[in-house]
């Protein structure tokens, strides 16, 4: 054997040395000595994150004696120094947001390996802002950033990552359907008739959130494809949602509503990944609803019967049919994505695809998505940044129909509400479509059948949608910036819809199909100039631009029935007996913007930002053309003060205020001037069109006016571990468009005008606390709370107006009150028999005798009419709260997410029908088992009637109160930086919505369907059979290399 | 001639087959176990297993026939070591020094020394609000190698190394000493072969222990500053004051070199650890070493 040694010959000495105690520093000053004699050191190392161990990039590294400027780390973290500093020497490495690090140098043969670790100061945190970037610790505004825990979950949907994420965003998952769209508001809702969704800004182009352009007008599709479906939740970096003015007022004419900034993922200098992310669900329906079976929808029939008010008695059933089960089913979701990331020292990428099939609990729903991703970034010169960003998607949503049987608003609602006493399938597995005694709606001997329809009806929703913008970034100097941006949003959407000549709707119709195209496309280019300099303790952010976008929107539907067969359905429309009239349009919008803001600072400790943006919109009338929105925001950092002493504990003490005015342009296309639509008119038996002005022009009309006023405080303790913000807000929103009345010597009885008024206020509070944080655990706690008060202050000369909805109009907009008031009759119980009838009112809407509901005489005149009707309460929550935990024990991780509402009413109008005896031709609900009979006193459910009146009252205005638990999610991580530098493996399993606590009757609290359009602001608070929400098993892995 | 030529090449054949026959084992590994390791190679060598052992520095691109000495606090997940003995790891100020009298009289116990050492955890720490005097003037020098020592005294408190105060001293835990010569508040943590003279047994000449709160048999066992004492000591208890680690070897366990070399370690040179200033693993945990590289070594053979 040979014992040989390849070490260096320093590294040599320096080991044998530490044989010998004796010899050891005669060694170590040796070493020293060689080192000194040098006249220039060379170090070499890299600077990482001390707990992630990824490369930090930019850190400064300085001798601290002798004076010289250092090095910074490059793309890898790495550094090279050279200094003529002597060795030992020390180096002072430090990097924003991180603590910075001495570390004493003696021997520099080795590479030197720097952990820094992050300082907790969000402080120091860029938050991105309209048209730019800025510390928070200089913002002016209100901003909130969805926390990066809350991104990095397995979200189903933008909406979904919002959900309980920021105070004052309420998010409502409306619908169950998956792909359905959700109502945002933040801050409360500002208009009456206008559009009440935030404004979105994705990777810099403005986005308007619109639900039309998702819609085309064809029948047969209950809810409608949510627009933000085309992005992939899991391609986002981070989300921003500007809520005060200050922060909106940039966003002139469209700021009203908030903002919601979206950035997403970009690559990364100097490092390459690959990575797989996948996940299968399984959901199940969360919540059933109880209804009678066979034999006890047989009893109310007899009952009925018994009193003369049916003829003919059924006999006992031998088995019941339950329509809702078999409706229902556990629906299986997959999702696979698939990304590259990375880049080199001038140029950075970011490429993704991923596809997602998730089936909706319903049978025959679900959604389709193929989505992918591209951004680009390259300094073609130091000075000159060039990049693009596309997204692009097709959704394919198979939805429920709104087309089902008499009162049911879709084919679900005529499911669970169809009569067990019928059965679903005939003996040899095919549908039953026999009529029975009970039927209703018989058409040339058949009969719908409701599970038949939810397989059979083809109800599609397609949506292509590419969003791409390309810029150019050049620095004259390093303090001025130049930016030009180009980009567009190409969207199309196709819904289709087919009723089989054997379903509810085709049966009466043969056959019914209806098609519809929707083109959106919009062009933005943005031209911004950017000052940033620092003058002393004087810093100065100035940014003037100029930006035009225009929209272009066409669509048509068309219905057509009286099918020969059935092979061909939507797509061969020319197979249909009759067409009925088709409907097209064209709409075109443009808007052009100037924006200027200047941003000072004051030795970081007075701030204060101005905003100004014209709106130049082809929505406004002529005499409105323009319409100017500025904002004055300031802050003051207390803590920085020299002359107030706040104690080591406290980091940072932030006191904001801002005011301004911004506006709302979202009240529609070519709305002041005079619209002239065609009429079918029949003259001499013959068809004809002819044309009608439908308004009168008002060239005064305008944008809907926001004045708000913002204070806040954002404060940092215990070496910013624990940061809470507290906001308190007014907006006055004025000149809402409302149709005045006008003299009818102008052939009209109203005219559209800027007359409303409605304000919001509220506080918000949000917390954040980093429990613990050490080497094995680390446990952080986000959670929100909000308070909004809104109220209608003005509705021009009227006082009230009640929406009409069907039978029960639940719904009034009353000065005084808030949006989505509902409004009807104060239920006083079931009149007894026992009871004096002479003594009660009568009633307009019931009869008065035993078993029937009694309501309060509200104006004492003895009779209850229209006139007893009262406000009963609001959809407005009195608080709405977020929470979200995660907790990380070495590679394990978990995450828990929570959001709730409280105060918030629902107009259950599902129970409203559902909940009396009085369908024989439907089936109640079970409740109704224990029904008012004269031997059964009940003074909650009614007798049973073959009455169908059914009216809002307040039995149906449920407390819709509600905390659901999102998402709980378990992790575990296995890094293998043997495989590749950055290679994990992480699997997880996650709950999503398994718990709800609430005392709401119905499927679920958010529902949210008045059986229309879902995202009107007028039709808010009406459980009309909406979708059910699930709740799923998620199992999922991640995988980078 | 000819018969000359191939005696020539038949030789030159033979030296290439001895030559090829020879395995070679690259030790990697850091200053403190590095004389430990230079004894079992000279030691091995004296078994007449026809091996070369070199030395390779941290910096050395991996080679199949490396084995790399790995602490319990630095070992990747991914990585299967071996261990052969455990260190300590105990604070020590300069003998003399401001920092020594500012402690003086003083015994620490854990939370102490987590003051003293680590940055203040905001909400763990809150009721120790005022800092003392040691919490608020002492300098504290700590590794910032890979194979510090400083990694184990850390995650000993639940920390990482990031969170101490003070400066990092690049390179060996040996400089840790000399980064105290210059600073007479400094106060650093190093491995007992760093602070002992391993010849006479006792005490570097110029530091000092910090004084800890162990118990009354522990204090006198370390007042007396023998390290053969101590290493006792060490090896039947445990303190929440002073960090053990375990010392192990990473490396290919299909290598049957490497893994017959280790396995000799295991059961031969391990008898050299107290000589070299570490603690020898207790009974149990070598069986289960030594259990786990035969199940491996009879794999490997198949």
């Amino acid at each position: 054997m040979i014992f040989g040694t390849n070490v260096a010959p320093r590294e040599e000495i320096v080991c044998m040395k530490l044989l010998s105690n004796k010899v050891f520093f005669t060694t170590i000053v040796a070493l020293l000595a060689t080192v000194v004699s040098v006249a220039q050191t060379k170090i070499t190392g890299r600077v990482v994150d001390a707990r992630t161990g990824d490369p930090i990039i930019g850190a400064t590294l300085v001798p601290t004696e002798g004076g010289e400027l250092g090095t910074v780390t490059d793309f890898d973290g790495n550094f090279n120094l050279t200094t003529k500093v002597e060795l030992p020497l020390t180096l002072r490495a430090s990097y924003i947001g991180y603590r910075a690090q001495e570390v004493e140098i003696y021997d520099a043969s080795e590479p030197v390996e720097i952990g820094l670790a992050d300082d907790n100061n969000k402080i120091n945190e860029v938050v991105v802002i309209g048209y730019g970037a800025q510390k928070r610790l200089e913002l002016t505004s209100s901003i909130s950033s969805v926390g990066s825990d809350l991104l990095h979950q397995q979200n189903t949907s933008v909406e979904s990552a919002l959900q309980g994420a920021v105070a004052g965003l309420n998010i409502t998952q409306t619908s169950g359907q998956p792909g359905a769209a959700s109502i945002i508001r933040i801050r409360g809702g500002n208009s009456i008739t206008g559009g009440n969704e935030p404004l979105y800004v994705i990777d810099g182009f403005i986005v308007y959130n619109d639900p039309a352009s998702t819609r085309t007008g064809a029948s047969g599709s209950d809810a409608t494809l949510d627009p933000l479906s085309f992005l992939n939740p899991a391609d986002i970096e981070s989300i921003e949602v500007l809520k005060d003015v200050s922060a909106t007022a940039i966003y002139g004419t469209r700021g009203a509503n908030g903002v919601i900034i979206i950035t997403t993922k970009k690559g990364s200098h100097g490092k390459n990944n690959i990575s797989y992310t996948g996940n299968f669900g399984w959901s199940t329906i969360y919540k059933k609803l109880d209804f009678l079976d066979a034999w006890q929808w047989v009893d109310i029939w007899n009952e009925l019967q018994a009193r003369g008010e049916i003829k003919d008695p059924l006999p006992q059933p031998t088995q019941s049919y339950d329509w809702q089960d078999e409706a229902l089913r556990t629906a299986f979701s997959q999702e696979h994505q698939l990304s590259i990331v990375g880049g080199d020292e001038i140029s950075r990428y970011s490429i993704s695809g991923s596809f997602k099939d998730q089936e909706g609990i319903i049978i025959n729903t679900g959604i389709r998505r193929y989505a992918s991703r591209i951004n680009y970034e390259r300094n073609v010169f130091k000075n000159l940044l060039v990049g693009a960003n596309v997204n692009g998607a097709f959704n394919r949503m198979t939805g429920m129909s709104d087309q089902s049987s008499m009162f049911s608003a879709n084919n679900w609602y005529g499911a669970i509400s169809h009569i067990p006493y019928t059965s679903i399938y005939n003996a040899d597995g095919s549908f039953n479509y026999d009529p029975t005694p009970v039927s209703v709606d018989t058409y040339d001997g058949k009969v719908g059948n409701p599970i038949s329809d939810l397989k059979n009806y083809d109800s599609k929703t397609e949506n292509a949608r590419i969003l791409g913008s390309a810029f150019a970034e050049l620095n004259i100097i390093p303090q001025l910036k130049l930016k030009a941006s180009i980009g567009a949003d190409i969207s199309s959407t196709r819904q289709s819809y087919y009723a089989p000549s054997y379903t509810t709707d085709g049966l009466p119709n043969h056959g019914k199909a209806s098609v519809g195209q929707t083109n959106t496309n919009v062009w933005q280019s943005e031209y911004t100039a950017t000052y940033t300099n620092q003058f002393d303790v004087h810093s100065v952010t100035a940014l003037v631009g100029f930006t035009a976008q225009s929209t272009d929107r066409s669509s048509f539907a068309t219905t057509s029935q009286n099918f020969s067969n059935d092979a061909t359905g939507y797509d061969n429309l020319g197979a249909a007996g009759e067409t009925k009239p088709s409907n097209s349009s064209h709409h075109k919008s443009t808007l052009q913007s100037w924006i200027g803001r200047l941003n000072y600072s004051f030795d970081s400790r007075y701030n204060i930002s101005l905003t100004l943006r014209a709106d130049g919109s082809s929505r406004f009338g002529s005499n409105k053309r323009w319409g100017w929105f500025p904002s004055v925001g300031a802050s003051w950092n207390i803590d920085r003060e020299k002359w107030i002493n706040l104690g080591s504990n406290v980091d940072f003490i932030q006191l904001r205020a801002s005011v301004g005015r911004v506006g709302n342009q979202e009240i529609g296309d070519y709305q002041y001037v005079a619209n002239v639509e065609p009429r079918t008119v029949i003259i001499d038996n013959k068809r004809d069109v002819s044309y009608v002005v439908t308004n009168l022009p008002n060239p005064d009309l305008k944008w809907e006016t926001t004045t708000s006023y913002n204070i806040g405080l954002s404060t940092g303790f215990f070496k910013n571990r624990l940061t809470a913000t507290f906001d308190a807000y007014y907006k006055e929103t004025n000149d809402l468009l409302l149709n005045a009345p006008v003299e009818q010597v102008t052939g009209f009885s109203t005219i559209l005008r800027n007359v409303g008024s409605v304000t919001n206020k509220g506080i918000e509070f949000e917390l954040g606390v980093v429990l613990i944080d050490n080497k094995s655990w680390h446990w952080n706690i986000n959670g929100n709370i909000a308070h909004n008060k809104n109220e209608v202050t003005s509705l021009g000369g009227a006082d009230y107006f009640i929406l009409s909805h069907g039978y029960t109009n639940p719904l009034i907009v009353k000065v005084g009150e808030p949006l989505g008031s509902f409004y009807g009759y104060k239920f006083k119980g079931i009149i007894q028999s026992d009871e004096d009838l002479s003594q009660l009112p009568t009633q307009t809407h019931s009869v008065v005798e035993p078993g029937n509901p009694k309501f309060e005489d509200v104006n004492g005149d003895n009779v209850v009419n229209e006139s007893d009707r009262v406000v009963l309460g609001n959809i407005q929550p009195d608080f709405t709260y977020g929470f979200n935990t995660k907790v990380t024990y070495k590679n394990w991780d978990l995450f828990v997410s929570a959001s709730g509402s409280h105060g918030n009413k629902l107009f259950n109008e599902l129970a409203c029908r559902l909940d009396r005896g009085n369908g024989y031709y439907y089936n109640p609900l079970a409740e109704v088992a224990d029904r008012w009979t004269p031997t059964n006193p009940s003074n909650t459910i009614q007798k049973a009637s073959t009455a169908t009146s059914i009216y809002t009252d307040d039995r149906f205005v449920e407390d819709a109160s509600y905390l659901k638990i999102r998402n709980i999610q378990l992790g575990y991580t296995i890094h293998t930086p043997k495989l590749t530098k950055d290679a994990t493996f992480r699997i997880y399993a996650s709950l999503q919505n398994f718990f709800t606590i609430t005392n709401y009757s119905g499927y679920d609290p958010e529902a949210n369907r008045p059986g229309g359009d879902e995202t009107n602001a007028l039709y808010q608070g009406i459980d009309n059979g909406a979708y059910p929400s699930s709740k799923t098993v998620l199992v999922g892995l991640n995988i980078t290399l | 001639m000819i018969s000359k030529i191939y005696s020539i090449a038949t030789l030159i054949v033979a030296s290439q087959v001895a030559i090829s026959a020879q395995e070679q084992i690259n030790l990697q590994v850091s200053n403190f176990v590095r004389p430990l390791a230079e004894k079992w190679a000279a030691e091995y060598s004296q078994t007449g297993a026809n091996v070369k052992i070199n030395f390779v520095s941290a910096s050395a691109t991996n080679d199949p026939n490396t084995i790399s000495l790995v602490t319990s606090d630095n070992i990747s997940t991914n990585d299967e070591a071996v261990y052969f003995g455990r260190y300590a790891v105990l604070p020590v100020v300069n003998k003399d020094s401001e920092a020594e009298q500012l402690l003086n009289g003083k015994r620490l116990n854990a939370k102490k020394l987590k003051n003293i050492l680590f940055v203040k955890d905001e909400f763990a720490d809150d009721d120790n609000k005022k800092e003392s005097k040691a919490e608020r003037d002492l300098h504290i020098y700590s590794g910032n190698g890979k194979l510090s020592v400083s990694r184990s005294y850390a995650a000993h408190f639940d920390h990482v190394a990031a969170d101490y105060k003070g400066k990092r001293i690049s390179g060996d835990d040996s400089f840790l000493n000399l980064a105290l010569r210059k600073d007479p508040l400094g106060i650093t943590i190093n491995i007992i072969s760093n602070i002992f003279d391993l010849e006479t047994r006792q005490l570097r000449s110029e530091l000092s222990l910090v004084a800890l709160d162990l118990g009354r048999h522990a204090d006198d066992i370390f007042d007396s500053a023998n390290l053969d004492n101590i290493i006792a000591l060490l090896e039947n208890n445990n303190f929440d004051e002073i960090a053990i680690g375990n010392a192990g070897l990473v490396y290919d366990h299909n290598n049957t070199t490497l893994n017959n070399f280790v396995s000799w370690i295991l059961t031969n040179g391990n008898q050299y650890v107290h000589e070299f200033g570490l603690l020898q693993l207790p009974q149990k945990d070598l069986a289960a070493q030594l259990h786990q590289i035969g199940l491996r070594g009879e794999l490997a053979l198949k």
